[in-house]
């Protein structure tokens, strides 16, 4: 069950009606009251399930400000406490977008649900009248512009939706943001170091021993081992006169 | 006992959300359909009486002959709402059938928070209580009303109603299964 609740959100966020829309006007007609029955079984539906997320919402927004307070009484800054405090309130922060995300999308559903029934029923009328049937397929084919203009909104929103990052460095971005809005700190620009620190380790040289070692291990330059151990320790100096130059020059 | 039934068959307690369709004295005429909550139930009185509190007008004392339970909100079947009889049932613990009113359509008047039960009025007078079971709505416009406990197909397995619910525009219905609500286009009579 829970499975089909996550494909319904799905089936939702991707602005799809749950069952096939007929594209003729009159099979629209014939099949109106099954219709009708099934988009007002789903504005009901939504409306229950947004209502129920809303008041998820609102238990996680006093839940945000519970840790907030919490963070400020305990004022330790650097302390694993805090860090874990903080870390909670960014995973609240996430679900509570998600959930902001979710009502959204639930609504959006629902006025297109609404629209549609209305046209259901206006063609019903207009057929019950009598009209022309070029004026009850205009109805529709605006029905179905709108509708088209409305996925085409919902799948570019899906593309351009950017998603949480997990990476270490962006969550130490914002748990410092966090923790600046939790103490109204001035919010400091994090500079973004593009070039990597200055290391040694290119201008460490690995030691006699480890050449020796590595050279023994190919088979074909292993023959004499007094030779090659006189070779290496020339190559050995001479790379440390070349170390030694490196590090006057850094 | 504090809550206790009386006028006829009529139940009411502390914290019923009742109507008032009558009055014992012509200054509270103008409360009449207006919508109130039970605060106390004085049963031992003659007529039994209970003392009802509305938000703007305040507390007033009212025989319980002259209320009607309205049905609590997620209730499928709404006040003054018609409805047809559609069957009996065998005698209840708190009321009995009155198989004369089966085929007939009347109006919900009251209701039972001990076992759901609703007063059914008919236009000729006669009235009875009658379980869920019994009733289909007259503004259901959908395919097929079903009712709790009821069993049916969902995705091929066999699965009970535990709740059923009005869509909003009336012409379908919701059905709580497995903890959530489903649309009863996407069931199928077990039957």
């Amino acid at each position: 069950m829970v499975f089909k609740k996550i494909a319904n959100w799905f089936r939702k966020s991707e602005s799809q009606l749950p069952f096939e829309l007929p594209i003729d006007e009159e099979e629209i007609f014939k099949k109106s009251k099954v219709i009708l029955q099934q988009l007002d079984e789903y504005i009901t539906a939504s409306e229950l399930e947004s209502e129920n997320i809303s008041i998820q919402l609102d238990n996680v927004l006093a839940e945000q400000d519970t840790i907030r307070n919490k963070i400020k009484d305990l004022n330790k800054p650097d302390s694993w406490h805090e860090r874990n405090l903080l870390l909670k309130l960014d995973r609240l922060v996430v679900h509570s977008n998600n959930l902001r995300q979710r009502i959204e999308l639930f609504s959006q559903n629902i006025k297109v649900y609404l629209n549609l029934m209305s046209k259901v029923e206006d063609i019903r009328v207009m057929r019950l009248n009598g009209l022309e049937t070029d004026r009850i397929q205009n109805i529709w084919l605006e029905f179905q512009h709108s509708f088209e203009t409305y996925k085409e909104k919902i799948a570019t929103e899906a593309v351009t939706e950017t998603k949480e990052s997990v990476t270490a460095g962006e969550t130490e971005e914002r748990l410092l943001k966090l923790r600046q809005q939790v103490f109204d700190l001035p919010q400091e620009v994090v500079v973004k170091q593009d070039t990597p620190l200055a290391t040694t380790s290119q201008i460490i040289r690995p030691s006699l021993e480890r050449l020796i070692i590595n050279k023994k291990l190919d088979p074909f330059e292993a023959e004499d081992s007094t030779n090659l151990r006189k070779d290496l320790e020339h190559e050995w100096n001479s790379s440390a006169n070349d170390v030694l130059n490196r590090l006057e020059e850094a | 006992m504090r809550d206790i039934w009386k006028r006829d068959t009529m139940f009411v307690e502390e914290g019923s959300v009742v109507i008032v369709t009558d009055v014992d004295q012509p200054a509270l005429a103008k409360y009449i359909g207006s919508i109130w909550k039970v605060k106390n139930v004085m049963a031992s009185y003659h007529p039994a009486t209970a003392l009802i509190y509305h938000q703007q007008f305040g507390e007033i004392v009212l025989p319980i002959r002259c209320l009607e339970v309205i049905p609590p909100e997620d209730s499928p079947l709404s006040h003054d709402e018609f409805v047809r009889i559609t069957k009996g049932y065998p005698r209840d613990a708190h009321h009995t059938c009155c198989f004369e009113l089966v085929k007939e359509t009347g109006k919900v008047r009251g209701f039972d928070t001990r076992n759901s039960y609703y007063f059914i009025k008919i236009a000729n007078g006669n009235s009875g209580w009658f379980p869920l079971h019994c009733l289909i709505p007259l503004s259901f416009r959908g395919e097929k009303f079903y009712y709790p406990d009821q069993e049916v197909l969902l995705d091929g397995v066999r699965v009970k109603i535990s709740k059923i619910r009005k869509t909003r525009f009336g012409h379908g219905q919701l059905l709580y299964i497995n903890g959530s609500w489903i649309p009863s286009t996407e069931v199928k009579s077990a039957s």
